[in-house]
């Protein structure tokens, strides 16, 4: 219900909005958890095992009850907290984990049978008969157990990331957090502040009380204000830090369009990675509960969560209201209600010498709540009094304080444990658990507004004097400074469940099953009970499972130890840490100069590592693939064919000493290579098994040109710069990559040099351009590079000109090509091409394969060093034992010999055991018309002319084949040289 | 004699505006890389100074001004921009044409800044990143060069083949940019 003259909302300001499909109106500046309270609902969701009857029990982001599912269709979000979510027009939420209403759950039965499903018991229970679990067991618990769901759509909302710098980051804009932000920011320093709240201001906002005279929550807006007038502060809101990494990282999660219906094209959030110098944890802290029969009735909610709803948003959960606490801090809640005329029909607390701190209520000193009462929402509490004599009294809510935990989780996420304080009864963080954070405030058990106050300052100081920023004491304004008392109080004794971690619904019972059953260990009870999991991790759960741990196990706590926090802080939606890596975002395509003209020549393009390439480029009356490529190899073979290899590595090297570096990094020797002429390479890794093979061009005495396959250029290109900086940095030469630089063809086919010679402004011959020759030449006065090698067995060009030449001169060649009977050829046809050669790709290199394998044994020259040779001399890296390339071709009319077939002796059976190596590619060779195939064979070499039995398992297909050399066509390659 | 048309890897594609950011191709300019071979750092210095007045940048630097700079590019290299290749210091530098290879957009703006802060993972405040300072960094998924050209005015060079992904991941950054200016 609402309580007239409390709270910041803006009453001139109503808002509609919609929960289970009933319509409620709440205030401008409420949540959509202080709304349903104002309009009278206790009730908000389920639990998760046992669905029990759940509402708010906080008033933050810790909430491990009030969760719910936003919005409709693709757009759903489920798993909202309801005291995070800000009111909008039209918002409409749904319950969650309920069928079929809140109201009436069918699975509330579970909690009937809640005697059977304490902890362990699906490990008890479902383990017979096996096949059961899998088919029968799982399905039907994870019906009934868990959150909401997704919709299964893609998202449709957009989601962003984003990168910042400052010397300081402030996590948390509480007393503490703003009075750091305000000492660091008047040095002039980079300070960014986050807080998770849409409103900085923290506890403040929420008290009742003054600073320097004025209203808290005055102050800290004046705080803010002066903050943004400053340059180098930037104030990030709704934005929860949200992990602590390596090297001052850290990450943070911004709700950017949470609180609008529509984001109109703005993320709905934003995930934040923030370098920060230094950073100082100014989180706060987290009240928790004390446990006693039926504690999770919607209704009972923490004492300061009951104060936050009063003071912040002008709502209690019912007309009559109790406090139940064992520290001084309880004592406020009782006294702020009673001061807004509410009836507070109880304070209790457990401390029997403890004075009255809240003014005119009824007191019980010494007494306890030792159970409640109600179905759907606290109707009554059972009080004990310390004479052991119980009586009921009627409250709609309850205030429950056991004592606050300092949020020192993001302190943890450096493996660091944070350390017992007898004093305040909770874990503190220790110094220097993360580098360069500090903590201040309540995240270091300072309570009082202040210490938060001086402690905040004095934080803001000593980090930004560690950077050398000249820096004032700030003056700390008068605050409330009343001293935090508490003693221990964790669970009343009494029959049935207390409830511990509302998020698993475990209590205290299980708690201390699992210590019975010898998971005595805080992280066994923890995986056993399923305590402290989930997206609050235990928030306001861990200490008092804890002490209830060490109760049982006749430990104090810091004996028990503790478990750990694990980023990230709140949850952290997928779709904010991928952001951006969806469609075009995911990968950069890298497209050819003459991209468009094979697209517009209705060529479908396949990727080659990031490059799209055209696979083949179909002509009128073509209707498969394999027509097209049929078509373009016989083009090549008989005319000639236009190919763009510009995604192959170009890698320059310049200097005296390249010979030197390239006789190092390639197994054959490059240094007796003359200017104008080209040579084919092999490189080894270390490892000595084959890194990439390519040819390398001497452009003249100190100018060299490597190609490297596509695939492998960058890796070849990193290889090289290791190379020459582990080994070779004294050399005098330099390389760089210059593969965008150039926009590179093949003009392949007996005709490629009539072609060319209409083209070139000066016209070539053998004389000057023979085979493996490379010479300067023009092309409309354009300065180019050719090249005569050859990827096809014909004799053939690659001609390279400056990338911004490349559209113009492909649609040229292709032209010309047409006119000769030839035309442009994809990469199905250069397959075929290259597999009726013989010549390998990384089918073949495949990172197994050693030089020998492949039949280059001989090219590890003998009379020098490279890198790789040692270690490809190794016993069992050569020889018969090893799986060598090979050629096939079938016995019979048969189809196919797929890549990935097995190779088995032919009168072996198909198994593991008898693999004597696979098919590495395949094609139908239109020279040949056959099927033809190339395959890594065992002693292959020695095998030429032997029948084979290939077995392809997932395809099928089983046939005999011949095993042949693996050039099948030209052998001696006179049409290369032709 | 055939004519070959140049073709700017933007194929002079309009510029992305948006409030706040504009994005446009950078026209195609003469770069040229430079890197020195082992010991001989001083005399190309040298030579740069006679021949430019500037010698050779340190890491992040940029010399020169207006239509003639030198950036630094990754561990000693450096590019050349608006001069021809200097052929006299091949004795001591590696000199290559780079003219075609990469694709240059500016980047300007009120919200130049914080488009980039979107996709590029390092400082570009004018605190850290005033102007003439480069950085040889990712721009989403692609290595680029960024330099801040002046106030609200930030270079990106990234690879030609990319040059429309390049355009793409900017452009995205910066309607989201753009996008929040609407909300309350």
């Amino acid at each position: 219900m609402r309580v007239n003259g409390k709270g910041r909302i803006d009453r001139n300001r109503p808002i509609s909005f919609r929960f289970d499909g009933h319509a409620h109106v709440g205030f401008a500046g409420d949540t959509l958890a202080s709304a349903l309270m104002g309009g009278g609902v206790r009730l908000l969701g389920r639990s998760f095992k046992y669905h029990r009857p759940r509402g708010a029990m906080t008033a933050g982001s810790e909430e491990p009850n009030a969760l719910v599912t936003m919005r409709n269709g693709a757009r759903r979000d489920p798993n909202i907290r309801a005291t995070v979510q800000e009111l909008y027009d039209g918002l409409d939420a749904q319950s969650q984990n309920r069928w079929p209403s809140l109201g009436f759950d069918v699975l509330g039965l579970n909690d009937l049978a809640a005697p059977f499903f304490g902890a362990g018991f699906y490990y008890k229970t479902f383990m017979w008969p096996k096949a059961f679990w899998e088919k029968l067991y799982e399905p039907v618990i994870r019906r009934a157990a868990g959150l909401g769901a997704l919709s299964g759509e893609p998202p449709v909302e957009a989601y962003e990331k984003a990168f910042a710098f400052c010397d300081a980051l402030i996590i948390g804009g509480g007393p503490a957090g703003l009075m750091a932000a305000l000492t660091a920011g008047r040095s002039g320093a980079r300070v960014i502040l986050c807080e998770e709240d849409r409103e900085f201001g923290g506890r403040l906002l929420s008290e009742v009380e003054e600073i320097d005279g004025q209203p808290a929550d005055d102050w800290a807006a004046g705080a803010v204000a002066e903050l943004r007038t400053m340059d180098n502060v930037r104030l990030l809101p709704r934005c929860a830090v949200t992990g602590a990494y390596d090297q001052g990282t850290y990450g943070a999660l911004e709700r950017v369009a949470h609180h609008v219906g529509d984001p109109k094209g703005a993320p709905m959030e934003c995930f934040w990675r923030i370098h920060a110098k230094r950073a100082i944890l100014c989180a706060g802290a987290l009240e928790r509960h004390v446990g006693f029969q039926n504690n999770d009735k919607p209704g009972i909610m923490m004492a300061g969560a009951m104060r936050s709803y009063l003071n912040r948003w002008g709502v209690v959960p019912g007309k009559a209201l109790a406090v139940f606490g064992n520290n001084d801090d309880a004592h406020r809640t009782a006294r702020d209600l009673t001061k807004a005329g509410l009836h507070v029909a109880a304070l209790i607390d457990s401390r029997a010498d403890a004075p009255n701190l809240a003014g005119d209520v009824p007191y019980f000193p010494g007494a306890q709540v030792s159970r409640a009462y109600g179905r759907l929402g606290l109707e009554a509490i059972q009080i004990l009094r310390p004479d052991g004599s119980q009586f009921r009294m009627q409250v709609q809510g309850l205030a429950v304080s056991g004592g606050w935990n300092p949020s020192l989780h993001l302190s943890c996420h450096m493996n660091t444990r944070p350390i017992w304080n007898d004093t305040i009864a909770s874990f503190v963080p220790t110094n220097d658990a993360v580098p360069g954070m500090s903590v201040a405030g309540a995240a270091k058990g300072t309570f009082s507004t202040a210490g938060c106050l001086t402690d905040g300052a004095q934080a803001g100081l000593e980090a930004l004097r560690d950077l050398g920023f000249s820096v004032q004491s700030p003056e700390v304004p008068e605050a409330e400074d009343a001293p935090y008392r508490i003693r221990r109080l964790w669970t009343v004794p009494g029959k049935g469940r207390a409830w511990l971690d509302f998020q698993n619904d475990v209590t205290v019972k299980d708690v201390k099953q699992a210590a019975q059953e010898n998971f005595r260990s805080v992280e066994h009870m923890k995986r056993y009970t399923t305590q402290g999991m989930a997206p609050d991790q235990g928030k306001s759960s861990n200490v008092l499972a804890l002490a209830v741990l060490a109760d049982a196990t006749g430990r104090d706590i810091p004996d028990t130890g503790t478990t750990t926090f694990r980023p990230p802080f709140t949850p952290v939606s997928i779709a904010a840490i991928g952001a951006g890596s969806q469609g075009k975002g995911y990968a950069p395509e890298r497209f050819t100069t003459s991209h468009q003209a094979s697209e517009v020549a209705g060529a479908p393009m396949i990727e080659a590592g990031l490059w799209y390439r055209p696979s083949y480029v179909p002509v009128e009356g073509e209707k498969t693939w394999r027509q097209s490529c049929d078509r373009e190899v016989r083009m090549v073979r008989e005319h000639v064919g236009i190919c763009d290899v510009s995604t192959l590595g170009k890698i320059e090297l310049q200097g005296p000493d390249v010979g030197q570096f390239l006789d190092f990094v390639y197994a054959n020797t490059f240094s007796t290579l003359k200017s104008g002429r080209v040579r084919y390479g092999l490189m080894l890794r270390e490892d000595g098994f084959v890194l990439d093979d390519g040819t390398c061009a001497r452009l003249d005495v100190n100018r060299w040109l490597m190609t490297t396959t596509t695939a492998a250029a960058g890796q070849v290109m990193q290889h090289l710069d290791w190379v020459h900086q582990a080994f070779c940095s004294g050399l005098k030469m330099r390389f760089a990559s210059v593969t965008e630089q150039w926009a590179q063809f093949a003009v392949a086919g007996p005709e490629s040099r009539e072609l060319l010679n209409g083209l070139l402004d000066v016209p070539i011959d053998d004389a000057q351009c023979g085979y493996m020759q490379c010479v300067p030449v023009t092309v409309g006065g354009v300065k180019a590079r050719l090249f005569r090698i050859s990827f096809s067995g014909e004799h053939a060009y690659e001609i390279a000109v400056p990338a911004r030449f490349g559209t113009s001169l492909f649609e040229e060649l292709v032209a010309r090509a047409k006119t000769l009977g030839g035309g442009a050829y994809g990469m199905e046809a250069l397959n075929v091409l290259r597999i009726e050669k013989g010549f390998v790709t990384h089918a073949e290199i495949n990172g197994t394969a050693t030089a020998d394998d492949l039949g280059y044994g001989r090219m590890v020259s003998a009379k020098k060093d490279c890198i790789g040779k040692v270690m490809s001399r190794r016993p069992g890296l050569s020889g018969p034992e090893r799986a060598q390339l090979v050629g096939l071709r079938p016995t019979a009319a048969i189809k196919e010999m797929p890549a990935g077939a097995h190779l088995f002796e032919a009168q072996s059976a198909a198994t593991r055991e008898n693999d004597l190596g696979y098919v590495t590619s395949t094609c139908y060779s239109p020279t040949l018309g056959e099927v033809r195939a190339l395959a890594l064979l065992q002693n292959g070499r020695a095998r030429h002319g032997e029948m084979i039995k290939l077995v392809d398992h997932l395809r099928g297909v089983e046939t005999l084949c011949e095993v042949t050399d693996p050039v099948a066509f030209d052998p001696e390659g006179g049409r290369l040289r032709g | 004699m055939v004519d070959l048309r140049a073709i700017s890897p933007l194929q002079g594609q309009d510029a992305v505006e948006m409030p706040g950011v504009t994005i446009c191709e950078v026209p195609t300019r003469l770069i040229t890389l430079i890197a020195p071979f082992a010991g001989q750092d001083g005399a190309l210095a040298e030579a740069m100074e006679a021949q430019f007045g500037f010698g050779f940048p340190k890491p992040g630097e940029v010399l020169g001004e207006g239509s003639l700079q030198c950036r630094w590019f990754g561990h000693r290299q450096a590019i050349l921009i608006g001069a021809t290749e200097p052929e006299s210091m091949q004795e001591v530098a590696m000199i290559t044409d780079q003219s075609d290879g990469w694709v240059a957009v500016q980047v300007c703006g009120a919200h130049a800044e914080q488009v980039l802060a979107r996709v590029i993972p390092v400082d570009l405040a004018e605190v850290a990143f005033p102007k003439n300072s480069t950085a040889r960094t990712v721009c989403g998924h692609m290595m680029i060069s960024v330099t801040r050209m002046g106030e609200d005015r930030f270079e990106i060079m990234g690879f030609r083949s990319m040059a429309q992904s390049l355009v793409h991941e900017i452009g995205q950054a910066a309607g989201l940019v753009a996008a929040r200016a609407g909300l309350p």
